[in-house]
């Protein structure tokens, strides 16, 4: 039976199958590009999608890290994987704050004399976005090979390691979408159904299916093992809790045809790492909400973006930069597939029918 | 005045319509059998008080000998020229609308420098044996001009390289793929479908 890990929500529309399109609503809001999978495993989904093992929702919140130790041990533990393995670590770096801070963290863990071993996977954008960075810490220090043929390092001859999660961490890219419609002091009030269901329904979701996904998020807020009290905290659960396993898999839904069949359990346990994925950032997140964003819009990922100026001095950045759109750059005229599999097939069909689910929790009277 | 792109048929001289992109009357001189794209100099002024005495739009013209414009005698306003010219315009139209769209893609490939020095780059680039440690003379002075070393600039070279050429063949592949639709279409009604299968290829991108 077919189960999938991440499909383009748009290509799974279907009005036949009662509760799709309400589930499919949220995707307005969201992105149609990704799919919604709870981690807290509370919600029957429309379609048969498999939660992967790895991001269960995290139950135990004892013994959190810093953030900045979190960089560290992760950073040493890549390390160590490249050592062992005696494979060199490739890093997409976009010049944005999430790879900046990915490759700090890298440069601080392993010995100067070693920094042989990272390879920074860039492009002329990535200049552009944090020129001062390229010039002063990567050029000349590190390798680089260009991005626009990213699906090349596909090859188990390196470790892949990407950026994402630190959005998800921060709930940067939802609540980015709410900048130009809300006053800033509202995140930090206690939401409520009218104020949340105002927001889904300005992006274009309906009636129906904003007044079901509040029910479904506010319902699950609850059973959270951390607090979700404030506009902020409620979407940045949103995003923390059924928007994680899609990014995790996003890129490799964009690898080229030629490398597919590389592409296995095997690959994605040895080969595939993105940086912020692993448990004791997401348990900082859980249990640091005051660290994510303080008193403007400008203020978001602070936190990050202070580990970088203690790196690089460079104020201007510290306190201006704001979130650029990078990774579509990097999928860009891809041919991507529609869907991925849980056996890491590639799909460019899919049977609505077949992977229905009659009884989900989308279907109200 | 510009000098005018357009679209002649070759046994007629009948101009079956006027592109606002000399590449985008190659194009559709690609998809019609019997035409060659042309460029009338209405930048030069005596053309241009020519060419200011007829409707460009509206009137049936041709292009003479020397490439000035004229009118289209009138036994040669057939049914097959009318059929011929009105889907030569909506060609024209869907294919420089994509050629606009695609251009913010195309752009992303471009360095802050005249284009011309990239053919420098590559052939610079592809002496080098960076294996033996060899680098080319054009490769050691970018080196030693930006105070770098030749193997840094042998990469960053290759990257600028990689990063505009991937992204120009790409634009270009879209084109022709975009093109090839869209001079397929023969009924006039069917360029809805065809257009929204090529936009969805835009999307994809320029606007992903």
């Amino acid at each position: 039976m077919t189960e999938l890990y991440l499909a383009n929500a748009q290509k799974l529309k279907d009005q036949s199958n009662a509760g799709a399109e309400e589930w499919l609503d949220i995707h307005n809001f969201v992105n149609v590009n990704v799919c919604l999978v709870d981690r807290s495993q509370n919600l029957k989904l429309p379609y048969r999608f498999k939660l992967y093992d790895k991001f269960k929702m995290p139950r135990n919140l004892s013994n959190s890290l810093s953030y900045e130790e979190c960089c560290e041990r992760r950073a040493t533990e890549l390390y160590e994987k490249s050592k062992q393995l005696n494979l060199p670590l490739y890093v997409f770096y976009s010049g944005g704050i999430d790879s900046t801070l990915v490759l700090i963290s890298l440069m601080k863990a392993i010995p100067e004399n070693d920094w042989s071993r990272i390879v920074v996977v860039m492009s002329l954008d990535s200049i552009r976005e944090f020129p001062e960075f390229y010039y002063k810490h990567i050029r000349g220090k590190l390798e680089i090979v260009s991005s626009e043929n990213m699906s090349m390092f596909f090859n188990k001859k390196c470790l892949i390691v990407g950026g994402e999660h630190n959005d998800q961490l921060f709930g940067t890219d939802v609540i980015s979408n709410l900048q130009s419609k809300i006053p800033f002091e509202t995140v930090f009030k206690d939401y409520d159904k009218d104020t949340i269901m105002r927001y889904f329904i300005e992006h274009k979701m309906s009636e129906k299916s904003s007044s079901l996904w509040f029910d479904i998020v506010d319902d699950n807020a609850k059973k959270a093992p951390c607090e979700i009290k404030s506009v902020h905290d409620f979407f940045w659960w949103l995003n923390f809790n059924y928007k994680w396993q899609a990014v995790f898999f996003r890129m490799l839904l964009r690898v080229d045809k030629q490398y597919r069949h590389l592409i296995d359990q095997d690959f994605v346990d040895t080969h595939f790492h993105h940086f912020y994925s692993e448990e004791y950032f997401q348990v900082w997140a859980m249990t640091n909400k005051h660290l994510k964003i303080r008193d403007s819009w400008d203020s978001y990922k602070f936190h990050a973006k202070d580990l970088i100026y203690k790196y690089t001095g460079h104020k201007e950045y510290r306190d201006f930069k704001q979130k650029a759109n990078s990774l579509h750059k990097l999928f860009i005229a891809k041919d991507t597939p529609i869907a991925l599999t849980s056996n890491y097939e590639y799909l460019y069909k899919v049977d609505t029918n077949e992977l229905y689910v009659p009884e989900n929790d989308f279907i109200k009277e | 005045m510009k000098n005018l792109n357009c679209v002649v048929d070759i046994s007629s001289r009948a101009i079956l319509t006027f592109t606002k992109s000399y590449s985008c009357a190659v194009a559709v001189s690609q998809g019609l059998i019997n035409t060659e794209p042309l460029i009338i100099p209405t930048a030069l002024p005596k053309v241009t008080s020519m060419a200011k005495q007829f409707d460009l739009i509206n009137d049936h013209l041709a292009s003479t000998p020397d490439a000035w414009l004229t009118s289209l005698p009138k036994k040669l306003i057939t049914t097959e020229y009318l059929t011929r010219r009105k889907l030569a315009n909506l060609r024209a139209t869907y294919i420089f609308s994509l050629e606009t769209h695609l251009e913010s893609v195309t752009q992303r490939g471009n360095i802050n420098f005249d284009d011309s020095v990239m053919m420098h780059l590559i052939r610079a680039h592809s002496m080098c044996k960076p294996e033996e440690d060899y680098y080319s003379y054009g490769v050691i002075e970018y080196a030693n001009i930006q105070n770098i070393t030749p193997k840094t600039a042998y990469q960053e070279i290759g990257l600028m390289i990689e990063s505009c050429g991937l992204i120009k063949i790409r634009s270009f592949a879209w084109m022709q793929t975009c093109i090839d639709k869209i001079n397929a279409v023969t009924n006039t009604n069917d360029f809805v479908p065809v257009w929204k299968d090529c936009w969805e290829i835009v999307k994809r991108s320029a606007y992903t």
